[in-house]
């Protein structure tokens, strides 16, 4: 419990801290002006919901190795945390497109391959919901979460293999050098760490409830 | 818990548009969309936190409900 309160009053601190130079420090990008702001919480979004599924493939994979259900637990509830960061991703990205674009949406490399990794991971959800057994739902949902992730290298690297509207990656192995100013690195950063803090809560928080689910089901199953 | 999600995130995909219009754009204009993206980043987290806080509570007296019955049906 104590380890919760931590996390949630850590991210609580860094968020307000990241809205504060958001607003008052970070200088205004001279070629996008005030929207480029928006980066700060749509690169952060994206990079943690890449992380989820990163941590949805560990626990799947430790399912399908052990039989474990703490870690079928762990893919679970990091693929619908996954799925929540993915579609505000999804959604600030067409806040920032409608200014600089002039377009809600378009069907940009990077945008599609986006989406269809949200269709990926939702489509894992209803599997687990909608599977008539929770062993066969977790074995097949194991196996989606896994093979699901190779969109995630696609989603990346899209930028790069096909060039068009969206701006290449500022972070990463394919930044170029000198690509973000001092400020606005620092700036980026520390949105990553109030996000990935934040995620770590929420990750806490989902995998008890889902451990609670399954002890529920277990109960009634042996209370019949 | 899934239900709801989608629920949420049709809800926001859905007003956004409507909440900011779709006339031309230009400088200081930018701002109501940067206040949209925090309301809504930090609204749906809210929200989601809300739902799982709720939910367990409502698990955790489920679960002592149970394990109540189970006691009282072997005991008898």
């Amino acid at each position: 419990m104590t380890g919760r309160v931590v996390l949630l009053g850590a991210s609580g601190v860094l968020m307000m801290l990241l809205l504060a130079l958001v607003f008052l420090w970070v200088p205004t990008d001279i070629v996008l002006g005030i929207s480029q702001r928006i980066f700060y919480f749509h690169v952060p979004l994206a990079l943690v919901a890449f992380l989820a599924f990163g941590v949805v493939v560990v626990g799947s994979t430790g399912y399908l190795w052990k039989k474990s259900d703490r870690m079928d637990a762990l893919a679970y509830a990091s693929a619908e945390i996954g799925v929540l960061f993915t579609s505000l991703m999804l959604i600030t990205g067409m806040l920032w497109a409608k200014p600089v674009w002039g377009v809600w949406w378009t069907w940009s490399p990077q945008l599609t391959t986006s989406l269809i990794l949200w269709f990926i991971y939702t489509a894992y959800l209803m599997l687990r919901s909608y599977a008539p057994q929770s062993d066969q739902g977790a074995r097949y949902g194991a196996v989606m979460g896994v093979i699901g992730f190779v969109d995630v290298p696609i989603v990346y690297m899209a930028a790069k293999w096909w060039r068009d509207v969206h701006p290449e990656a500022v972070v990463g192995p394919l930044a170029d050098e000198g690509s973000l100013e001092g400020k606005m690195v620092v700036v980026f950063l520390l949105g990553l760490l109030a996000f990935t803090t934040l995620f770590a809560y929420l990750l806490m928080e989902r995998y008890t409830l889902r451990r609670q689910e399954s002890l529920v089901e277990r109960l009634r199953y042996s209370h019949v | 818990m899934s239900k709801r999600l989608a629920a949420l995130t049709a809800v926001l995909v859905l007003l956004t548009p409507v909440m900011l219009g779709s006339s031309h754009i230009e400088g200081e204009d930018y701002l109501p969309f940067l206040f949209v993206v925090f309301a809504i980043t930090w609204l749906a987290f809210f929200a989601y936190a809300f739902f799982i806080t709720r939910k367990q509570a409502d698990l955790k007296r489920e679960i002592e409900t149970l394990r109540q019955s189970i006691e009282e049906s072997e005991g008898t």
